[in-house]
């Protein structure tokens, strides 16, 4: 199914495994070093940046410039989230995240979280920067620049972002370790030329 | 001795090699990053025309768009511009000499400001980035004499999820095809969605450790559909590839017909006694940009 999202937005549970989004509101970027800090925030009760409730979190480091009249995103893409999948529990817990888009997914052990926390995982195509540039309508706001420009968050009014496949949803069901079982079970079969 | 010394220069009449080599990296990084080689580009339409699941079309159609926005509007073709790797094979006949990695990271570092590029480079501890992509050892830079008078630089922006999942395997010389096929099968699931496939695969075989994953690097040189000219190489190629794109894991890991758009082996003869495999992943956005210095300064881009 096509659907298009508008955030904030609060309950996922509608999205299904294979459904195509786009998303028109703010999404916010974030990877290593920022998961990292957000976490220890939470962790000792400090107040972080800004409230991130019904914005999606995008797993992106982007290519930014400094013009006259602020900052503008020149490039952008998903970055591998399974670096940030340890701090991928605490995270959700604690900043009432609902959507994570990235790509490369989570391992089996994250479905459950998902689930738990009625949180979605959405892969946008990697690497297909030029395409999803085009829908980053404005930054909005930028937090911790002392991590360098790709690590800082950046908040961002996108319109139409997308095509991307819901992988995990709220129900259960992960695509990745979907797809990496059936395929671990056919390597020796491969091998062996029996398909 | 004298002889020696005419040979070789530095600036020949007006012609000031520095220059040309340093307006030659630039225009190398610039190509590259803003489109895939013609070969690439051909294998990617092919595959979105042939994938059977629907997710997989899906992302191969945003992916051939992606790559027509890049070319029309003079965008990235990925926001991960990698870490710059040159890659220098110098004509023994060559009038010209050069310091190669000064004048790349002179280079790298213009790139950086002007195109723009994303700051990638960091020191390895304290991950200080040092914003214009160069740093101690990078550029990374190899070089390589061969035979006649001209000089092939060729530039590989390589971005962290494919290199990422790029590994080394010694094995023990009793091990058959079949284990390398296993190995590499296994490696490709593993990495699933991470090094964004479809993706290219180059593979080292033989030599010695470091040989080998030299020889996976520089097989991701070769074009696609290029065969090994050794003919048993380029069977076990073709053997490859057709066995990576049954396991299923498709475009971007999430299921489907092409995993892989090729596959591309270097070998080394090797010690009796070992067998290294180096795997060295590429993404589809297999960027890549080579120029061809001749003794008169001309040069040609590809
Ligand atoms: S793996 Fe390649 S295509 Fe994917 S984000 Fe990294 S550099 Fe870009």
């Amino acid at each position: 199914m096509n659907l298009d999202i508008t955030v904030p937005v609060e309950d996922v549970s509608n999205l299904k495994v294979g459904d195509v989004v786009y998303i028109t509101g703010l999404v916010i970027t974030m990877r290593d070093q920022a998961t990292k800090r957000l976490v220890t925030y939470f962790q000792s009760k400090i107040k972080p940046p800004l409230d991130f409730q019904g914005i999606p979190v995008f797993h992106c480091g982007p290519v930014v410039k400094r013009t006259d009249k602020g900052w503008t995103v020149e490039s952008l893409g998903p970055t591998t989230s399974a670096r940030m999948e340890d701090l991928l529990e605490p995270f959700l817990k604690a900043s009432g995240v609902r959507i994570i888009i990235g790509k490369g997914g989570f391992s089996e052990k994250s479905t459950e979280i998902f689930k738990r926390f009625k949180a979605v995982y959405c892969n946008p195509p990697g690497g297909a920067s030029a395409l999803l540039s085009k829908s980053v309508r404005r930054v909005s706001a930028v937090y911790w620049l002392d991590l360098g420009p790709p690590e800082a968050l950046w908040l961002l009014e996108v319109y139409k972002f997308g095509p991307m496949v819901v992988a995990i949803d709220s129900h259960g069901v992960n695509i990745y370790s979907r797809v990496r079982e059936s395929a671990l079970k056919r390597i020796s079969k491969i091998v062996e030329g029996r398909i | 001795m004298k002889d020696f010394k005419l040979k070789f220069q530095y600036s020949i009449g007006k012609l000031d090699f520095k220059e040309i080599l340093l307006e030659v990296a630039v225009k190398l990084i610039d190509k590259a990053v803003k489109t895939i080689p013609e070969d690439v580009e051909k294998a990617i339409v092919e595959a979105y025309e042939t994938e059977t699941s629907e997710i997989g079309v899906k992302m191969l159609e945003a992916i051939v768009e992606n790559i027509r926005i890049a070319k029309e509007e003079g965008r990235l073709i990925c926001q991960d511009t990698g870490i710059p790797v040159f890659i220098v094979e110098e004509g023994l006949e060559t009038p010209w000499r050069a310091d190669y990695h000064r004048i790349f990271t002179e280079a790298v570092s213009k790139a950086t400001e002007a195109i723009p590029l994303r700051p990638n480079v960091v020191h390895p501890l304290t991950r200080m980035n040092t914003r214009d992509n160069t740093g101690f050892r990078i550029p990374v830079l190899h070089v390589a004499k061969t035979k006649g008078s001209d000089i092939k630089v060729s530039f590989m922006p390589k971005g962290a999820g494919s290199e990422n999942v790029s590994s080394f395997h010694m094995l023990t010389p009793v091990k058959t095809v079949e284990t390398i096929k296993n190995i590499i099968l296994t490696r490709v699931v593993e990495a699933g969605g991470m090094p964004c496939p479809p993706t290219i695969l180059g593979v080292g075989l033989g030599g010695t450790s470091e040989e080998a994953m030299l020889m996976a690097k520089k097989a991701l040189l070769r074009p696609i559909g290029d065969e090994n000219k050794d003919s048993e190489i380029a069977r076990f190629e073709s053997e490859l590839l057709e066995a990576v794109n049954k396991t299923g894991i498709g475009p971007m890991g999430l299921g489907g017909r092409w995993t892989c758009l090729d596959v591309k082996i270097e070998y080394a003869y090797c010690h009796t006694a070992s067998l290294p495999l180096a795997i060295n992943f590429q993404c589809w956005a297999a960027r890549r940009a080579s120029a061809v210095i001749k003794p008169n300064g001309s040069y040609e881009i590809s």
